[in-house]
């Protein structure tokens, strides 16, 4: 499995597949430890 | 990161941001942050993302790391308090530039609490980027 593979939620719960979200442009995805 | 979200719009790019808690988890956060519209915030339960991206998870990484404790000590200085943790406490986090095709073109691996690259080199890498995807 490729990393734009991977499917993840936005913040209502949706499914959103990586790879839309650096489809059109670059994108700088940064990975948080945990929230707080 | 928040103050310099708008300029990776501006240099041709976008931020995105993951996490790994619940979803409800995230949307609270990424109002209490307050990150502008243009900051896409996502969640990743699984840590799938995180796991194939080559992003650590170790007590000891964030435990013992005495950049960890040496950092953490800073914050508290200045004043901050961290809020309850919410999410894997264990997961450390990194950061990547994508480009369109998929190609990762950057790559940074947190190797503990306040172990991140600050927002010159994500924008410097992110124009590295930009100049990669035009050559294409």
């Amino acid at each position: 499995m490729e990393l734009g593979d991977v499917v993840v939620k936005d913040t209502d719960g949706r499914d959103v597949r990586l790879a839309e979200v650096w489809r059109e442009k670059p994108a700088v995805v940064v990975f948080v430890r945990h929230y707080g | 990161m928040r103050p310099h979200a708008e300029e990776f719009q501006q240099g041709g790019g976008k931020l995105v941001v993951v996490g790994n808690g619940w979803p409800a988890m995230a949307k609270s956060w990424a109002r209490h942050v307050g990150f502008p519209q243009a900051v896409e915030v996502l969640t990743d339960p699984s840590r799938k993302a995180y796991d194939l991206a080559g992003f650590k998870r170790s007590r000891l990484l964030t435990l013992l790391n005495p950049r960890s404790v040496a950092r953490w000590v800073r914050a508290l200085l200045r004043g901050f308090r961290q809020g309850r943790t919410a999410g894997d406490a264990w997961q450390q986090g990194g950061a990547l530039v994508v480009l369109p095709s998929g190609e990762v073109s950057y790559r940074y691996v947190s190797l503990g609490p306040g172990d991140h690259p600050g927002p010159a080199a994500l924008l410097e890498a992110l124009g590295k980027a930009r100049r990669i995807s035009a050559l294409r």
